[in-house]
């Protein structure tokens, strides 16, 4: 039938790590050969850092050079303990929430308009995706100068509501900023996706739908919805791993690379740990706790990706 | 009917406005003088400099750095992301070949090697990252600008995928024929990618191109610079001047964001069969 | 040109799925082989093992005198036409016919002598530059013919070849095939599920169910003996009438009591009793005479053109069976009608094992 999502296939092969061709070639030396140069760069910039993250999590660094001590979990409970940390922690959550649901939110409203119109859909297409290719601090950039106190026309336009925006001063106008920037940056991926998995819904279910129901309204949450669901657990999972990662730049440059007292997300703060305040074991163990964290989503990720098969 | 469409078109105009304002802005601020920026705000017109700061960014040298001009960023941005892409195209073909094609004893532990770099962003283990880059004496290196970033196998993930979809009569056919490995591999696999290729070389450009993080750490020496990295600079300049050169500044941000755009806009079509078959 | 001998072959998949449980069949030179049965049967597993690209478990097989069992596919002498057609879709078909003989070294005048000789017996000379996808699936077919035919194989392989057409073209296609293999008089085993492809191309039939051969014969004479109830119901559209009978007294009765006026002519217990839609004759009344006589209701009369068929039953519920009669015959649902079968017409199988009694 249609496929209600792409890549699911992928995901099945994934998950059972099985190779599936009826006849492979059984040329000895050739494979390794060929995996060598992928292998070795595996093992030396993935594994061994990982490892090494792993292994300095558990030590304390002499801060003048002078060895490290082994100091089991303590890296780890000073982490969790801190308030600092239990601050970032919750506005990475608050943060990779809300920029998660706005830029899904957003995406999906203007991917179902763009389905639905017959003039200019290839323009709004073009349109509402370039921004894709758009590095995140150049995101960030173009934001903190929307932002800017001198010359921002958004501080002017909000100033007129009786709000005085400041960013870089305000806690909360910083997030604010940070906030729009990160949803302005994402809605093009997922507004691609919804848009091709509308798309490969199959045109006479919908036409079943318009039989069987009248109001769009309802057609679009009983029908289209249900059908677009595994698309969108799926972007879910890409989102809160771009809010909670990939938003490093933007966060680095709203901040003009100095946090003061403003909203950092944990990403943010093991990179601080670790290259400004040279606290290796604490940034190390930061490491370790988001790993965890990841590990999960993409488990979660998989899981889900193998449920959508049922839509195919 | 009809007026539905008309709010359709309204939604969606809206959303365009939303996208594509902050660039025009940034573009239009672009040709006015600095010290005009600062006195009356973000520019809505064409302004008197035209397109001056574009040439004063790519060619003088001390803009924002004091060694490197536009020119020199912009060089680095294309091996950057040129050397990701293709580096990243080659061996991934090469692991994926072997991981479908071939029968051999180590294969589901190579494949899990292979596939638990999926689990771990290059952001959670910057620092080790960097400290091994460091200990190989591949600081200020285009190698150790380039190489780490390989590391995550994405591509490999999705030539993988796109050789299962591949027909078995066509290694069967080319067996009857007598093609040995070496041979099927570029008499038929590699035509036969031409378009994923293409697709994941748009996608893979944009990711070097774009990168950030790992630049600003491997990257000291300004002549390394990439302009996504110059941004950094910039800021750090901001910081403390009295009237930031404004101008410069949002010229940087249209030149560090043209190519890549030009690219995902020109080739939309690769690009997208690309991002929505690969999954990342 | 050569003779391909299977001996007692094996294919065991992981997990101890026998796939196909020891196969002979010699199949001699210039002959046309067609592996027929059911999905699932090992029709395929075991052509693609005389191809190469399955490893034989246990047995042997040999193409001529030689034992290829461990030979590459490549050095088997063998051409394959494949379901999909499998073109390169990045080669002119010029190219896709080429490509093997490049890899073996042929030199070019050569290679182009042979590409035009196939092109020129396959009319697809005009097509040689365009590349597959800008072709009709006829024309794919026989771009992939061509590249068996340029081999010059000692055996042509097919698996399945037509059955991604449509109809009316797989007939055409299936005439030319037969054509063609007459005119090169080269070896060929030919896969299908199809039992009319399967009758009208071969020299002989191997009828395979559940990975063994059922019975192995020339298309007519497995049309008329039958050596099963399997292979009785696979060959022949509709497929013929198999009714369960007991024995009662010195006459026969189906299972359900429903008396038939005939005579145990087997001495058993109870079988199998088999007649072709063809084989039975409307009569006007209880006719005398050998055979079978059956008392059926008309439930359906189906006219397909040439011929009708009724589908009549004994009783309320009962086994249904099919009868053909002529294109006009008029038979309402609900009609009763006394059917007769002459004795030659009548197959007995054994109930138990289905296996032909003679």
């Amino acid at each position: 039938m249609w496929r209600a999502c792409p890549g699911n296939r992928k995901a099945r092969h994934v998950v059972r790590g099985e190779a599936m061709k009826k006849v492979q070639f059984n040329t000895p030396a050739v494979p390794y050969l060929l995996l060598f140069p992928q292998l070795a760069i595996v093992a030396v910039f993935f594994l061994w850092p990982a490892a090494e993250a792993v292994r300095s999590s558990f030590y304390l660094e002499d801060p003048f050079g002078f060895g490290s001590t082994f100091v089991g979990f303590d890296n780890f409970v000073d982490t969790v303990t801190s308030t600092n940390y239990g601050r970032v922690a919750r506005f990475t959550g608050v943060f990779t929430f809300l920029v998660t649901i706005l830029s899904l939110g957003a995406a999906l409203l203007l991917a179902v308009k763009a389905d639905k119109v017959l003039r200019g859909a290839s323009s709004y297409k073009t349109l509402l995706m370039w921004v894709y290719a758009v590095a995140p601090p150049v995101a960030g950039l173009i934001g903190i100068l929307l932002f800017d106190q001198h010359v921002g026309p958004i501080v002017k336009f909000v100033a007129l509501l009786g709000w005085h925006l400041q960013i870089g001063v305000d806690y909360y106008d910083t997030a604010f900023a940070m906030i729009v920037a990160s949803v302005w940056k994402q809605i093009p991926v997922n507004f691609i996706f919804f848009l091709s998995g509308l798309q490969s819904i199959s045109k006479s279910v919908q036409e079943a739908a318009s039989i069987d129901c009248r109001s769009g309204f309802r057609r679009f949450w009983t029908v289209t919805f249900p059908l677009l669901a595994p698309t969108g657990f799926f972007l879910l999972i890409i989102n809160i791993t771009y809010a909670m990662f990939d938003t490093f730049g933007i966060i680095d440059v709203v901040l003009k690379t100095e946090p003061g007292n403003n909203p950092v997300t944990l990403v943010y703060k093991v990179y601080l740990d670790g290259f400004r305040g040279n606290d290796l074991g604490g940034s190390s163990a930061q490491s370790v706790l988001l790993m965890i964290v990841v590990f999960i989503l993409t488990i979660i990720q998989f899981r889900l990706i193998e449920r959508r098969v049922h839509y195919t | 009917m009809k007026r539905l469409q008309i709010s359709d078109h309204i939604i969606l105009l809206a959303g365009v406005f939303f996208m594509v304002t902050p660039v025009v802005l940034a573009f239009l601020t672009s040709t006015h003088d600095a010290v005009t920026i600062y006195r009356t705000g973000l520019q809505y017109s064409i302004g008197d400099q035209g397109l001056s700061a574009y040439g004063t960014v790519l060619t003088r040298a001390g803009g924002f750095t004091k060694e490197v001009n536009g020119m020199v960023m912009l060089k680095n941005s294309l091996i950057l992301g040129f050397g990701f892409a293709i580096g990243k195209i080659v061996i991934s073909m090469l692991a994926a070949y072997a991981i479908v094609y071939f029968r051999f004893p180590m294969a589901s532990f190579c494949f899990w090697v292979i596939f638990c770099t999926l689990l771990l962003p290059l952001e959670v283990r910057i620092l080790p990252s960097y400290e091994i880059v460091q200990k190989l004496g591949m600081v200020n290196t285009y190698s150790g600008l380039i190489v780490p970033l390989i590391a995550s196998a994405t591509g490999t993930f999705f030539f993988r995928q796109f050789f299962l979809s591949v027909p078995d009569e066509l290694l069967e056919a080319a067996r009857i024929d007598g093609a040995g490995p070496w041979k099927f591999f570029i008499d038929i696999l590699v035509p036969i990618s031409k378009t994923m290729i293409a697709a994941i070389f748009i996608i893979m450009f944009v990711y070097g191109w774009n990168q950030y993080l790992w630049p600003t750490l491997i990257t000291t020496d300004e002549s390394f610079f990439t302009l996504v990295r110059g941004i950094k600079q910039i800021l750090q300049v901001w910081v403390g001047a009295q009237i930031p050169d404004y101008d410069q500044a949002m010229a940087l941000a249209i030149l560090a964001m043209l190519p890549p755009v030009v690219i995902v806009v020109v080739f939309q079509s690769w690009f997208i069969k690309g991002l929505v078959e690969s999954d990342k | 040109m050569a003779t391909i001998t299977l001996d007692t072959v094996r294919k065991v998949y992981a997990g101890n799925v026998e796939a196909v449980k020891g196969v002979s069949i010699d199949i001699a030179d210039g002959e046309f082989i067609v592996l027929v049965g059911p999905s699932g049967c090992g029709k395929s597993t075991l052509l693609r093992m005389v191809a190469g690209l399955e490893e034989i478990t246990t047995g042997d097989i040999r193409i001529g005198e030689r034992v290829v069992n461990n030979i590459d596919p490549a050095d088997r002498d063998i051409a394959m036409v494949f379901q999909n057609y499998a073109l390169y879709p990045h080669m002119s078909v010029y190219n896709n016919l080429a490509y093997g003989l490049k890899n073996r070294g042929m030199n070019k005048a050569e290679i182009d002598r042979r590409v035009k000789e196939a092109a020129g017996i396959l009319e697809i000379g005009e097509y040689l530059d365009r590349k597959p996808r800008a072709l009709s699936g006829g024309q794919r077919q026989r771009v992939a013919m061509g590249r068996a035919i340029v081999r010059e194989p000692a055996a042509f392989l097919f698996d399945e070849p037509l059955s991604n057409l449509d109809a009316k073209l797989r007939v055409q296609m299936r005439v030319e095939i037969k054509r063609l293999q007459r005119a090169l008089g080269t070896t060929s085993v030919y896969v299908t599920h199809d039992q009319l492809e399967a009758m009208t191309l071969a020299d002989r039939l191997v009828v395979l169910n559940g990975g063994n051969i059922e019975q192995i014969g020339a298309p007519i004479e497995v049309y008329d003996n039958p050596a099963s109830t399997f292979v009785a119901s696979f060959i022949g559209s509709p497929a013929m009438n198999l009714l369960e009978v007991k024995a009662n007294g010195g006459g026969l009765e189906l299972v359900s009591g429903t008396g038939l006026s005939g005579a145990n002519v087997k001495g058993r217990d109870g079988y199998t009793v088999g007649i072709r839609p063809e084989h039975m004759e409307v009569v006007d009344g209880a006719a005398a005479g050998e055979g079978i006589t059956l008392e059926v209701t008309v439930n359906v009369l189906e006219p397909v053109g040439a011929e009708s068929f009724i589908y009549a039953s004994f009783e309320e519920g009962g086994p249904e069976i099919v009868v053909r009669v002529s294109s006009h015959a008029v038979h309402p649902a609900g009609e009763k009608l006394t059917l007769k079968v002459a004795p030659e017409h009548v197959h007995y199988f054994d109930a138990e094992t289905g296996r032909r009694i003679d």
